[in-house]
Order: C-alpha cells, then structure tokens, then sequence
C-alpha cells in the first residue's frame, strides 16, 4: 500500500468505466451552444472525471448505505431544449415571498419576481456577461474524482441560475424558488450560485416538486461574505418517480451566519448533502432537517460541518420517521482543523421506525485536530415509546391517533428549529397530514 | 488505588519504553520471504497433520489476491512481505517439561518484563502461555487446570492432541477470507493459544499468554482460540511487548472466541508492543483481528482492552450476538502519544433476540498522534428487542495530535433501541490548577485526571492488569506536558 489515505483509496483506476458513458451521451447538444471557454474546460473535466468514476457504489466510503442501482436502470435523457409547461398549473407560493421559477433546470425569468436588492441571472449569461467571481465561484469544487454526482453534473454545466444580495441589503420577504420538473424520464443538472454579499441578509425557501419520472441531480453553492445572514430552507416533497441528489457547498466568511433546516416528504430515492466550509473566525450556523418516508422511498442526509478558523459554532439537528420499507441514513461530519480552535460542534441524529421492515443507518463522525473544542453528538433509532403509548391508550386515545401524536412530538422537536415562523408552521402541518395519512 | 510514588520512579528510570531490550538467544530461523515452500516449511516444522496444512496453503493462494484493508485512518509505506522472517524459534531441546528445563535466558527475560513465570509457579494466580516469536515456550499450572479438565495449552499442541476440536473451531469465527492480515495469518501462524473450558466448568484462575516478539525483521503471527462449553466461565489476560528497533515490525494475530449456552468469556488485552520513538522511527504494525461469537443463548463476551503500544494499532474486538439473550462488551483505552496511529473500535453484531450490547471507548491523544474510533453496530431484522449503548469519548493533550470518532449505526429492526454518544475535550485548566495548588506536578496530575478519564473502563481488567495498565498510562505519557 501507498502512503494512501482513505480518501484517496477509494480512486478508481485511471481507466473509462463502461457504466458511466452512456450518462455522458447527450453531453453533445449542449456543445452547440456558444459559450465561455472556462465553461468549456469545465465540462470537459466533469465528462473526464465521470467517465472515469462512474456512479459511486456501495464500497465507497460516504455511499456505504445508499445504492444507486436502481437509478442506472432507468435510461433518463438530458434536454437542452427549452422546457414545455403550462405555467397556469405551477403551484402558488407557499408565503407571501418573491419567486424565481425553474422547470426542468431552467430559470423562467418571466415568472419571476424580485425586488432591486437582488438579482437574478441564468448561469449562461451570467457566465457570458462574465459576471464578477464568477468563473472563480464555480470551478472551486474540489477533486472531482471523489464526488462523481457533481462531476456529472459540470459536464452538463448549463442551467441553473445565479443570485446576489446585494451589500448592506437585507431582502424584506422571502424568496421562494421553485423547482419544478416534468417528468418524462428527463436527466436534469441544474447548478445554482446564491451569492450573499458584505453584511445582507436573506431568507430562501426552495421547493422541488415534479410529476412523473426524472433524475434531478443538482449542485448549489453558497457564497456567504462577511458578517452576512441567510436562512435556506428547502422543502422536497419529489414526485414518487423520481430521483433527487442535491449537493450543497456552503462557504462562510467571517461573522457569517447560516441557517438551514430541510424537509423531505417524498421521491424514490433522495440524497441530501451539505458540506459547510467555516472558512474563517466566529462563523455560526446551523443545519437541520426532518424526513417522513414511507413505501419503497430512501432518504440520505449527508453533513459535512468543516472548521477552518477559531470561534465557530456548528450545530446539525435531524429526526426523521420512517414506515413500511422506507430507508434513511445520516451521515454527518464535524471536521476541527487544526487552528480551529475554540470550536463548538454538535451533531444529533433520531430516526423513529414505525414499521418492523424500516431500515435506520447512521454514521456521526467527528475528526479533530484541535484540543481547546467542545465537540460532541448523540444518535439514536428505535420505536415508539411503549410506555408513552400506553399512557395515552390508557386516557381513551386510540392507538392510531396515540401513535400519531407522539411522532408528531418527536418530529416537532426537530421543526422548532425553523426561525421563520409561517414556515414553521407549514411544516408543522406537513407533519401532521403525513402521519395522518400512515394512519387511515 | 495510589500509583503516585511507582510512577515517578518509573519515569524517571526508564528511557520511556522498559520493555526494549533484547535477549541475545540463538534462534532458528526460516528462510526469508513468503511463498508456499515457507508455509510447507512451517507446517512440516509444527508436525502437522494434512488438513492444516491444506488450510495454510488455501489461504495463501486467496492472500495473494487481496487487497489491503484501506479503510482505516492510518498511513504508512507499502509493507514488503518479503522482506521478513515468518519463522524465529528460540533454539531449545524438546518442548520442556516443567520451567526447570526452560532456557533461563528466556525465564530472566520475562522476569525483566514482569512476568513471574516461576514465582507463578509457588503463588496461586495466574496460569501463563509464554509465546517468544514464533513458539510459545512454556505454560504454567497445567496440573491444576488438568484437574478442572480445562484445557489450556498451545495451538500447536493443541492441533497434535486435539485436533478434532481445533479443525471444528479454527477459522469458524475468523474466516481466512476475512480480511488480508486475517488471511495472512491463517497461512503462516506459527503458535498462540488454545483454551478449551468443559460443560459447566468455572476456570479455577485466571489464564494469560505473553507475546514477545525479540528477534529482528520477523513478524509475529499467533492464532489464539477459546473455547467456552455450555454453562463455563473463562478469564483470559494477553499482553505484550517488542525490543526497540528502527524498523517496523508487523504482528498480524487473529483471536477467535466461541460461547456456548450460558457460558462466559472475559478477555483482556494490555497492549505495549514497541511504539517507535519520538520521531515515530520504528514500532510495530498491530494489525489484529479479534471476533468472538455469543453462539449459545445467554451467552456473554467480553473484551476489555488497554492499548498503549504499537506505531499502528488497527484493531476491531468484535461480537456476534446469535444466541437470543447473549451480551456483549466492549472496554478500550487507547492512548496515543508521539506519532503512534490507532484506530480501533468494536462490531456489534444483533443477530438474536433480546441481545445487548455495551461500547465504552476512552481515546486519549497526545503528541503529534491520530487516534480513531471506529466502531459498528448492526442489527438485523430478527434482532428483536435488541439494544445497544455506546459512549466514545476523547481527549486530547497539545494542540498537534487528532482525534476522531466513525461510529456506523445500522437499525433493522424498530424494537431495538440504539444509544450512541461521543464527547471530545481537552483536560481542563481548573483541573490541573487544583492539582498543582496542592503541590502536584504537571506531570503527575496529567496521569491523575488521565487515570480518573479511564477508570471506567480499567476497573473491568483483572486486578494484577489494571495496575500494569495504570503505570503504561503514565510512562505512555510522558512529556506530553510542558
């Protein structure tokens, strides 16, 4: 053996995988378009990593218990065509809030609506009028060979749209953004850029939504400069189809704050991953999130809580209830590099199983370079409380509506995280009516 | 109990490792290298009856197309398993009698390390198997467990008198095709122990066996397998220690235990092989593989570990819960000091009913070291009522070492209840200021509050252990403060 870490075990030999070509077979259509050259070269090394790695399997560290078999028996196609849709049948805004609309990958600006502190551009112009930075933002991703998904995803790197706040700004309402897709068996890869500048601060819901069969493999980066606030909320409540794989890359400035909180009500198979970078001191953020699953569906939580510099403060919160045949894993990470001092990271994981078939996996993990830190995490799987559950049969409750009512208390605890509370509030709801229904 | 005036004392006569000397004996050696004709070689050696030696050659074929485990969060050169003996023995006349006909060189050797093999003899305590590289040299009390009918001898003997036994269990816990260092043991082990306790029998003392690796450039290759009939109990206390050298020496052992209905098994490890000095020059390659399995109902296995020693320790003391009702424990200390790399953990694996399971992980990191929990618990659908608790804890010393905790957690099974928890901190600055404002040195205080992290797990050792595993926790220590 090499002086080989791990990580770099899991390389595979520098030779094509044969699996992974025919994901790169539309790659074609969208070199007919004109674009910038470092887009070009972007895609190329997307398309090569790719076509070396392939999917990730399950003898990949980090893909360990989410098998991504099933999406490689489905041929799904990429359209660089414009999306067909009848926007009458988008679904209204969940609050009062501004909009942005993507269907299939693709920013709509005519359905949108901003205010002046905020602007919105599709990657390719964005890209095309060299939008400051720009360049800069997207080609920092890393070693492509260990993340074939976003790989995958710059070779296709077209759609996707990027957003600034401007400096000093504080957006008065929340922006929703839609993502909705169509079906149709459609690959989709979309790359969205939320760039918050010096001291703004922001609220963003995304909802991803769709009919149908389709593969939405999407990569976000967030761009937090100093002493900037942004609450990114995500509601993923997937077509029953369809596959969702989400890369979030957070980077956070000095005095930044961040809060994110997701919930995922449904997709076949669904992978939500976030990885943190506190790149300098007294960053504070939070991440947490709620899934309720139930039937064949799969959900993985993927948390990376990264400490570069002293004084920050890293918290990851997430519940989840699974039913019938439902699978979930959590695999979250606080990495204390070795001048992060003065670190606080706490990580927690509570996964309730409703039925005798559910699977729960977890992985919390903590690597730490620093001595002066307060790190720790708890993780926890079992069943409803008998005593609990007894307690309440015992006042006349029925079992079903007993059962329902202490999930709902478990799930609760992870949703009083969300501090906006309209959001809270639906989630809330979203909770309740999801128990209800496992229960008629 | 006080350690305070043996530690100083210690520490301030040892050049740190006490165990390092080396004991000028003529060997016999194998050639060097591994192909089939070393592992013939071993096997025509050891007496050996066909089947075992078919066993060998097996797993050396399948060895050859391994690969390495990569998994684990340690670094070091490519091993080169050619350049290394597979064989060393201690030139003696036939297998000895009684310690009278042992070669006193190799008695005043464990006398250095602390190991009264004769004294043993007078004083009722502890029956002991001394493995010295490749062979165990002798083992003591064997009238005594002969009376309670426990069999306690080395595997080696154990394959002459008592091959039916051995062929029934020997790979059955640890299959050859486990892991790479598994499976290189299972092609050219040359001794360890064997432990057979009978239906309904209590091991009227504790047993232990010795490893000391002394010559150079040879690996250390034991096999131990324990046997615990339905309604037994056993104590079993395993230790060992290395010369200093330059270079990096690889022990690969793999330990199997069985339980049967109701039976119990303890088994303690101190671990001190040689760590490589402060620039991280030299030490051994721990690259052990331990599983027992709870096969009966209501059976229990137990480890209890103190790993102190070794450049990299990569180990994972494991239990197979298949009996319904059967427990299992997991104690570890693992302290690293220097540039030393552990990574070490458990498996737990439910597979019965109403079993259990307990992981309590103390990781104490200092110098410029990495150190690693690694552990697994998985419960399998039929695993109902199954329940695990698991606490990790670290603890860091100076800002330049790591530590790290990779707990998988594996629930399929709603009716089971998993717990894990994991803490990581640094001694505080109020507690060694207690300490100094009543007159105690930085260093010692170090040991004091280290000893007080430990405890939990230290007082599940035998007794004549936990003392042993208090002082190595000081000496281990030893300017990380300052």
């Amino acid at each position: 053996m090499s002086s080989a870490t791990a990580k770099e075990s899991f390389m595979p030999a520098p030779a094509q995988n044969a699996a992974a070509l025919p994901w790169l077979a539309e790659t074609a259509a969208i070199e007919k378009d004109k674009a910038v050259n470092w887009v070009k070269a972007l895609r190329a090394t997307g398309a090569e990593s790719f076509a070396r790695t392939g999917l990730p399997t399950l003898g990949w560290e980090g893909w360990q218990y989410t098998n991504l078999r099933p999406l490689s028996s489905v041929k799904f196609h990429y359209s660089a065509d414009a999306a067909v849709f009848d926007a009458s049948r988008l679904p209204a805004p969940l609050l009062d809030s501004y909009r942005i609309v993507v269907v299939n990958g693709q920013y709509q600006p005519k359905l949108s609506s901003l205010p002046k502190s905020v602007t919105v551009q599709s990657l390719m112009d964005a890209a095309t009028g060299h939008a400051q930075g720009l360049e800069d933002a997207l080609v920092r991703v890393g070693d492509l060979a260990q993340v074939p998904l976003v790989a995958l995803n710059s070779a296709y790197l077209r759609d996707g749209f990027v957003l600034n706040v401007a400096k000093n700004a504080d957006v008065d309402k929340p922006v929703e953004v839609l993502f909705f897709n169509t079906g149709n068996d459609a690959a989709i890869y979309p790359r969205v850029l939320y760039r918050l500048a010096e001291n703004s601060g922001a609220t963003i819901i995304e909802r991803h939504l769709g009919m149908g069969s389709y593969f939405t493999n999407i990569y976000t980066a967030i761009a937090q400069e100093s002493a900037s606030r942004l609450r990114y909320y995500r509601a993923v409540n997937e077509s029953g189809n369809s596959f969702h794989i989400n890369m979030a890359a957070v980077q956070l400035q000095k005095n930044a704050q961040f809060e994110g909180f997701s919930m995922a009500t449904g997709g076949k198979l669904t992978r939500q991953e976030y990885q943190l970078q506190l790149l300098d001191k007294d960053v504070c953020c939070s991440i947490g999130g709620v899934y309720l699953i139930n039937g064949q569906e799969s959900h993985d939580f993927t948390v990376l809580a990264d400490h570069f510099e002293p004084g920050g403060k890293s918290a990851q919160h997430f519940r989840g209830v699974l039913d019938d045949q439902a699978r979930t894993v959590f695999q979250g990470k606080i990495y204390v590099r070795r001048s992060a001092q003065k670190t606080d990271g706490y990580q927690s994981h509570h996964a309730l199983l409703l039925a005798p078939t559910a699977e729960a996996s977890a992985k919390p993990e903590l690597e730490i370079y620093a001595d002066d830190v307060k790190c720790s995490h708890g993780a926890t799987s079992g069943q409803i409380d008998p005593v609990a559950l007894f307690y309440l049969k015992s006042r006349g409750i029925p079992e079903q509506a007993a059962k329902a009512l202490l999930a709902e208390a478990f799930i609760n605890e992870a949703i009083e995280q969300v501090t906006l509370e309209p959001l809270r509030e639906l989630h809330r709801a979203r909770a309740a009516q999801w128990l209800a229904e496992r229960h008629t | 109990m006080s350690i305070t005036p043996e530690t100083i004392k210690t520490v301030q006569s040892l050049d740190k490792y006490e165990a390092g000397f080396v004991t000028e004996i003529e060997s016999e050696f194998a050639p060097k290298g591994l192909n089939e004709d070393i592992i013939r070689f071993i096997s025509a050696k050891k007496n050996e009856p066909e089947w075992l030696l078919d066993w060998r050659l097996k797993a050396y074929r399948h060895w050859l197309d391994m690969p390495e485990p990569q998994w684990a969060k340690v670094t070091f050169p490519a091993i080169d398993y050619q350049d290394a003996y597979y064989y060393a023995a201690p030139k003696t006349a036939a297998q000895p009698k009684s310690l009278d006909e042992v070669d006193p060189k190799l008695l005043e050797t464990y006398k250095k390390l602390g190991i009264p093999l004769r004294e043993q003899e007078m004083l009722a305590g502890v029956a002991v198997d001394a493995v010295f590289d490749s062979v165990s040299v002798v083992t003591t009390f064997r009238e005594k467990l002969h009376k309670a009918g426990v069999i306690f001898c080395s595997i080696s003997e154990a394959v002459q008198k008592y091959p039916e036994l051995v062929q029934k269990y020997m790979g059955s816990v640890v299959p050859y095709t486990d892991n790479k260092h598994a499976c290189l043991n299972s092609a050219v082990f040359t001794d360890g122990t064997f432990v057979y306790i009978p239906a309904g029998v209590r091991c009227p003392m504790e047993l232990s066996t010795y490893f000391r690796i002394n010559e150079a450039k040879t690996g250390q290759f034991e096999r131990t397998l324990i046997i615990a009939e339905k309604n037994s109990y056993v104590s079993y206390l395993e230790g060992c220690t290395a010369p200093k050298r330059d270079e990096n020496q690889l022990h690969a052992a793999v330990v199997e235990l069985v339980a049967l209905d109701d039976a119990e098994i303890k088994y303690s490890t101190v671990q001190n092989w040689y760590p490589g000095d402060a620039e991280g020059k030299g030490g051994i390659y721990n690259f052990v593989t331990k599983r027992g399995i709870c096969k009966g109902a209501r059976s229990k296995i137990s480890w209890t570990q103190v790993e102190t020693g070794s450049a990299i320790t990569w180990k994972y003391p494991s239990c197979v819960l298949q009996g319904d009702d059967s427990v299992g424990e997991f104690y570890s200390v693992a302290l690293t000091n220097n540039l030393q790399q552990a990574d070490t953990g458990t498996k737990m694996i439910h597979l019965g009913k109403n079993t259990r399971s307990r992981i309590i992980s103390k990781g104490i990191s200092a110098g410029r070291s990495n150190n690693t929990y690694r552990g697994l618990v998985r419960i399998s659908h039929k695993a109902e009522n199954a329940r695990n608790y698991t606490q990790c804890d670290s603890l860091l010393i100076g800002d330049q070492c790591g530590a790290h905790t990779v707990p998988y957690i594996e629930n399929k099974n709603p009716t089971a209840t998993l717990e894990h928890e994991a803490t990581t901190s640094k001694i505080g600055e109020d507690q060694l200021f207690y300490c100094r404002q009543r007159g105690i040195p930085d260093e010692e205080a170090l040991t004091l509050i280290v000893n007080g992290f430990c405890r939990e797990v230290l007082q599940h050792l035998p007794m004549e252990f936990a003392v042993e595993a208090q002082k190595l926790v000081a000496i281990s220590l030893e300017g990380s403060v300052g």
